[in-house]
């Protein structure tokens, strides 16, 4: 995909990179606990005298309703009532506020105005009302036909640069792709303003199901439109994206076993025979790896396609695979007193922690390990080294929280929670640091993936604008 | 003295910390769990009176129960019941008879050349993962036993359903929720 964007002056820039250095300060880095509380290095095995579960993980408290500041931001509200413009509006300002990287003000703190589109952005008054940034987004039809496109435009203004937007982005997209272009804009817009773009352009996949039924499903970033993708009439687990950007699961017809399939029903037979519990695919879809239940044991094996898979590890009960960002290989295997997480063959997780469900947040700080483990009759999320290391918790006393994953851009930690409080029970993304936990779905499931949609060749550069700059 | 107390410590974390709902001991693999008991095989040294529960079949971890499809049962005709209890790590007494009875089914009997599907169940404390093993490794020791008997494991398939089926609330529903259900293949 090839989106236009007008970068303006030096000077805007260098404003623009202020604020982003303002929020890097007021996001802390994903290596140390928010609250200061560090946990000592996670030991080899458990220290003696650790004499609950909870000894073992650390003891800080997570604060889920976190007052540490982040910067202000506005969305210039409209009044039109196009689909697309509320569409396109109504997208990038949940993301936005999804993404954890900024306080934005609420559609009633904006300043009075008439809010046309062709209006000029009052930064002035955005700032009195605590604003440090504001995000304007239009979108307008070419014509009345369906078949005519729509024009998507997104601007950022630093409130001390003035009514000058400091970053503008045209493009055009069908109107079927209004809403995936709207989440391609907010992180193109989370991009200009904090030095790396957003991860909503984004899908996410996990399995779910009661009695006799389990499916898997797809979901948006945003917790817009959750779709079965597998029958009812057969048991489906492990989703995966993998190959061709399609969904790939384990999939089970008449208690037959688990084999490999796509969404578009197409199956893949393996070279070693066995009932598949789990498929995860590199990220650039080079290398593929499959939990296969053999005789009385679960084996790990890997290749570069199905055909060509492999033995992986000698762990066994290798499940839930996973690639690291660099392509190490991750999954979950037995200790010798719980359930440790490997990755490349080595345990990074301590002995005596019931450890599960890795994944792999590319965050900017560093590539984090980030899983669930077991705890007294709950479960919370953790984070440590790509290697293991100092182990820092990301959840605490909220309910079960389980099945992490990534966000493409590493920089939030999507997860199932059945807390009671809040928001209550469902589909839960947070910071990786374990803050501003937001839910986006009453969903329930497991075996939660997270990743980028592929390119979309109906969203394309707007004719007249500047080819400055190519954010992706 | 010390050195004596850590380990049961780190037991019975890692008993609470699997489970979702009450303990449930660890899998059982060739160098994860210690051999106990007087046979050296049924009930693991770290398994306490209360975690052994009070019968047979509620108390180990790997204990349960073998459902037989009623296709298999009406076309064996000599196999006397369709549910019966049974240990996975050491199937032997009277579940070993009617394994053997099954075998023979479809050895030399009137399902020679047919197929099976052994699905594994768990009950539903512990992770998605874990309870899919657990499972696993229950339809796998069935497997491994009817293959004993002579049935070929290339006419066995085996499956794991975890707890995704799993209706217990309490120690007895638990029992009912660890089971092999035997199907007989399309």
């Amino acid at each position: 995909m090839r989106l236009t964007t007008s970068v303006l002056g030096a000077s805007s820039l260098l404003a623009l990179f202020a604020l982003a250095s303002l929020a890097a300060l007021a996001a802390p880095s994903a290596h140390a606990n928010p609250l200061g509380n560090v946990p000592p290095e996670a030991p080899a095995a458990p220290a003696a005298g650790a004499d609950k579960p909870t000894d073992l993980l650390g003891t800080m408290t997570v604060v889920a309703s976190s007052a540490r500041a982040l910067p202000k931001l506005g969305v210039v509200p409209s009044l039109s009532a196009d689909l697309e413009d509320v569409t396109l509006r109504g997208v990038v300002r949940r993301d936005l506020d999804l993404c954890g990287e900024f306080d934005v003000l609420a559609e009633s703190a904006a300043p009075d105005g008439l809010y046309l589109s062709d209006s000029a952005v009052d930064t002035k008054a955005w700032g009195h009302k605590g604003a440090e940034a504001v995000i304007r987004v239009i979108a307008r039809r070419t014509g009345d036909k369906p078949e005519d496109e729509v024009e998507l435009v997104g601007q950022a203004y630093l409130v001390k640069s003035g009514a000058t937007p400091v970053f503008e982005k045209k493009v055009m997209a069908s109107r079927a792709a209004v809403r995936t272009a709207s989440h391609r804009m907010a992180d193109v817009l989370i991009g200009a303003l904090t030095g790396q773009n957003g991860g909503f352009a984004s899908r996410m996949t996990f399995a779910a199901g009661a009695e006799k039924v389990r499916r898997v499903y797809v979901i948006d970033a945003d917790g817009h439109g959750a779709r079965a993708a597998s029958a009812e009439s057969e048991v489906a687990l492990g989703p995966a994206f993998g190959k061709s950007e399609e969904l790939y699961y384990a999939s089970s017809t008449g208690n037959a076993q688990y084999e490999i399939r796509s969404e578009s029903g197409k199956d893949y037979p393996l070279p070693v025979s066995g009932s598949v519990y789990g498929v995860a695919f590199s990220k650039d879809r080079s290398k593929v790896a499959v939990s296969i239940g053999i005789g009385a044991s679960i084996r790990l094996f890997a290749g570069a396609d199905f055909a060509s898979i492999a033995p992986a590890s000698n762990a066994p009960f290798a499940m839930e695979p996973t690639f690291s960002p660099g392509g190490k290989l991750a999954f979950v295997g037995l200790g010798l007193t719980g359930q440790r997480i490997y990755v490349d063959e080595k345990p990074v997780t301590p002995e005596g922690v019931f450890a599960m469900s890795p994944t792999f947040c590319n965050h900017p700080d560093g590539v984090r390990l980030v899983f669930a483990a077991g705890v007294s009759t709950d479960a919370d999320l953790f984070a440590t080294g790509e290697q293991g290391g100092t182990l820092v918790r990301l959840t605490q006393d909220q309910g079960k929280n389980s099945a992490p994953s990534c966000s493409p851009d590493g920089r939030l930690v999507a997860f199932f929670s059945t807390r009671k409080t809040g928001e209550g029970p469902g589909l839960y993304i947070m910071r990786a640091d374990g803050l501003r936990p937001k839910r986006i779905s009453p969903l329930m499931g497991d075996s939660l993936r997270w990743d980028a949609l592929p390119p979309d060749v109906s969203i394309k550069a707007a004719p007249a604008a500047q080819s400055s700059h190519d954010p992706g | 003295m010390r050195s004596l107390i850590v380990p049961v410590l780190v037991l019975s974390s890692a008993f609470l910390m699997a489970c979702e709902e009450g303990p449930k001991p660890p899998l059982k693999t060739a160098h994860s769990v210690p051999r106990g008991g007087a046979d050296g095989a049924t009930t693991p040294a770290w398994m306490t009176p209360a975690q052994a529960g009070p019968r047979g079949d509620t108390g180990s971890p790997t204990a349960g129960s073998i459902q037989i499809d009623n296709r298999i049962l009406r076309a064996c005709g000599n196999l006397p019941t369709a549910h019966f209890p049974f240990d996975s790590a050491s199937i032997k007494g009277d579940a070993a008879d009617l394994l053997g009875a099954l075998a023979s089914c479809f050895v030399t009997g009137p399902l020679v050349g047919a197929r099976l599907n052994l699905v594994g169940h768990a009950d539903p404390r512990g992770g998605v993962a874990y309870n899919i093993a657990l499972g696993q490794q229950r339809a796998g020791s069935v497997a491994s036993f009817l293959a004993q008997r002579g049935l070929s494991e290339t006419r066995m398939g085996t499956l794991s359903k975890g707890a995704f089926e799993a209706a217990g609330t309490d120690e007895n529903g638990w029992s009912l929720d660890r089971k092999v259900e035997v199907y007989l293949a399309d």
